[in-house]
């Protein structure tokens, strides 16, 4: 019983000075923060944070180049869970909250190919029809909650899709 | 140490600095398993686009070193051979925009420069907004090497030539001539940084072949294909490194020396007030145009202080980072250069062969390179941490520092060191004598691997240890998330530090200077 209870008071211990991570403990953060700036890596990564990681969790944007002081960071420069040279944002959602979900692997290939690959000609079809999908979303809908309710319908049917999501564009 | 001990480690030094392009070959060479295998290379087999990338970095790498030489040969025949007005101001500060690296300078002329590239003032995308970032930002390196040239030259020749033909033909049948090989080497080296550069196309949407390897590597984590894509890019570069090589031969690419002064100059008479145009208006556009534009970028106080917030940390870890691998370098690259000067025979050409190879390898490769080495069980202890950007960054740079540090071995006389070694060891030749009057080329080598390393942004994005960010990194990462205030402000925290840094160094360079050859 002692024994039990040391354990118990150093986990709140090594918990409470941050060096277990809210992802890696289970201990899903109610609020996560980003920047504004949309595009599908960031939709997608929010899509993410309310279906598979965190169902309610409230989710704030702030303006650009705003130090995130609150919160989970996420897909913004100093987060963890940001855009890095060879990982998009959802891919580090991913790897933090240890999300092994086949379809969602399947995304994240698609996210990756639209945020990493540069060129226009993608790798595979669906990026082409998702990318061009959101640069309209995002350039026609001025109101956010509108803009991240359709984002969500439209993740949500592409996670429901069955076949061909990873169907390959000729070299 | 005896002489066959040093080749001995210089060669385990190019040993270390060829390591990741071997073990490319190897990787690119062998199945799963590590058996030899060709089945890889049908990636070498480009397609129609990769060939039209291939191509459109090669016409990238020409157009900018023309550029170069259009611009950097004649600014150093202004500086160096005319009273053009306002010369001595101009000599000194024209190299500074050298501390600006070409993807600070495709940032700033692209985003911030009110009507810039991207707004169309200037009519430029693509491959010409490209090479007007390169050529603005490379020129330094031909009139350096220019200069170098003059400073070198007899100058009996062109006075006789004056004499009996006047300045302009003693200027078309000597003086270019002589220079010809500083002037070829600078085109190469330009066409060599220009063709490996990945940043300044990334910025600027350009397509070009280092990208598509970037994206091989980075979107799609097919290692392999971006190794073998890697090849034609590493033999076209290595052609013309060796080229370079060949062309030079013995001429100093640096002069470390005090300028003799007094050489011939030619009057310009009242058409030196409008010449003075010429580097002003170059200096301007390469140096103070981008700096103003990135103050005005980075708006009030408030936007420092919250760059500082956010790029502190990377900042710090910049600082040690290239400290300890410019001073790596000047460690290890003192042996080797001194073998390079003393050695004579056929070795000496071979180990210069290999140590000048990485000066050819396009930033990302190396990375690529070093992660395919370093990943490896045995290597734990390294993977992962913060000593493989440095030893990342010595591998990358020493190859310049070697050069730098040759310049002032040479300059030592060979005799000094026999008569010490009459009643002295070898390393008390070196500590008594050697040393001592090498200690300013050690710190300018320092300064040099230094500056480069602090810039960085190609293989520190590979190679950094997780979690950690250097200064170039983390404005990388800004400037995708279109934090504009902050990306210039982190931009002028790099360019103030690699200012203080270069003058602190210069400073010590100086009095070392003074002290060596009193």
């Amino acid at each position: 019983m002692g024994n039990k209870l040391t354990c118990l008071i150093l986990l709140v211990i090594i918990h409470g000075t941050g060096f277990l991570c809210p992802p890696l403990f289970g201990m899903e953060a109610a609020l996560y923060v980003t920047w504004d700036g949309f595009e599908v890596d960031k939709l997608a990564s929010m899509w993410l944070i309310k279906r598979h990681i965190s169902p309610g969790a409230a989710i704030k944007v702030l303006p650009k180049g705003t130090p995130i002081e609150e919160g989970v960071p996420f897909d913004a420069p100093d987060a963890g869970m940001g855009r890095k040279f060879n990982q998009s944002s959802f891919d580090n959602l991913m790897a933090a909250y240890h999300l092994e979900d086949p379809k969602l692997k399947q995304i994240a290939l698609l996210v990756r190919d639209i945020e990493l690959n540069t060129w226009e000609a993608k790798r595979y079809r669906k990026s082409s029809e998702i990318e061009l999908y959101f640069f309209d979303l995002v350039k026609s809908e001025s109101d956010r909650e509108v803009m991240f309710e359709k984002a969500d319908r439209y993740f949500d049917a592409l996670y429901r899709t069955d076949a061909g999501i990873l169907e390959e564009n000729a070299p | 140490m005896g002489r066959k001990r040093l080749l001995a480690f210089s060669l385990l030094f190019s040993g270390f600095v060829l390591a990741p392009f071997l073990m490319l070959f190897f990787s690119a060479l062998t199945n799963g398993e590590g058996s030899l295998s060709f089945e890889n290379l049908h990636v070498l087999k480009l397609t129609s686009r990769q060939w039209v990338l291939l191509g459109r970095s090669v016409l990238l790498g020409v157009g900018a070193s023309l550029g170069c030489v259009i611009l950097g040969a004649p600014m150093s025949l202004l500086l160096n051979r005319t009273d053009v007005w306002g010369r001595s101001f101009f000599r000194k500060v024209y190299w500074l925009s050298l501390i600006l690296p070409p993807y600070i300078q495709a940032i700033v002329w692209s985003k911030y420069i009110p009507g810039g590239i991207d707004s169309g003032w200037t009519g430029m995308t693509g491959l010409p907004a490209a090479f007007f970032v390169f050529i603005l930002s490379f020129y330094p390196i031909v009139t350096l090497l220019v200069s170098s040239g003059l400073e070198a030259m007899d100058q009996s020749l062109e006075e006789t030539a004056r004499l009996h033909r006047g300045p302009w033909a003693a200027m078309r049948k000597v003086t270019l001539p002589l220079l010809f090989p500083h002037i070829a080497c600078g085109a190469i080296l330009v066409f060599v940084f220009t063709i490996i550069n990945f940043e300044v196309a990334d910025i600027l949407r350009l397509k070009v072949y280092p990208l598509e390897i970037f994206i091989f590597f980075s979107a799609y984590y097919d290692e392999k294909s971006a190794t073998i894509l890697s090849l034609p890019l590493i033999f076209t570069t290595l052609i013309f490194v060796w080229a370079q090589m060949r062309y030079m031969g013995e001429k100093s690419y640096v002069n470390l020396g005090r300028s003799q002064g007094g050489g011939i100059v030619y009057s310009l008479g009242r058409r030196r007030y409008v010449l003075a145009l010429f580097p002003a208006v170059i200096t301007f556009l390469a140096l103070a145009a981008p700096i103003l534009a990135l103050l005005k970028g980075a708006g009030n106080l408030v936007n420092y202080g919250n760059a500082w917030k956010g790029g502190a940390g990377a900042v710090w870890y910049s600082l040690w980072t290239s400290a300890a691998s410019a001073g790596g370098m000047a460690l290890f690259s003192f042996p080797v250069a001194y073998c390079l000067v003393r050695m004579r025979g056929g070795l000496r050409g071979v180990l210069d062969f290999l140590i000048q190879t990485p000066f050819g390898a396009p930033s990302i490769v190396l990375g690529i390179g070093f992660i395919t080495l370093w990943n490896q069980p045995f290597f734990d202890a390294v993977y992962g941490t913060s000593l493989l950007l440095i030893l990342a960054m010595i591998a990358a740079y020493s190859p310049f520092v070697i050069k730098v540090i040759s310049a002032g071995i040479k300059r030592v006389d060979e005799d000094l060191e026999s008569v010490g070694r009459m009643g002295a060891g070898p390393l008390k030749v070196a500590a008594r004598i050697l040393l001592p009057l090498t200690a300013p080329s050690l710190i300018a080598g320092f300064a040099v691997g230094f500056i480069l390393s602090l810039s960085n942004l190609g293989t520190s994005l590979l190679v950094v240890a997780p979690g950690r960010s250097t200064l170039p990194i983390t404005i990388y990462n800004y400037l995708h998330y279109g934090a504009d205030e902050t990306v210039c402000a982190l931009s002028l925290f790099l360019l103030a530090l690699t200012a203080a840094s270069l003058a602190l160094l210069l400073l010590i360079y100086k009095y070392l200077s003074g002290r060596a050859w009193r």
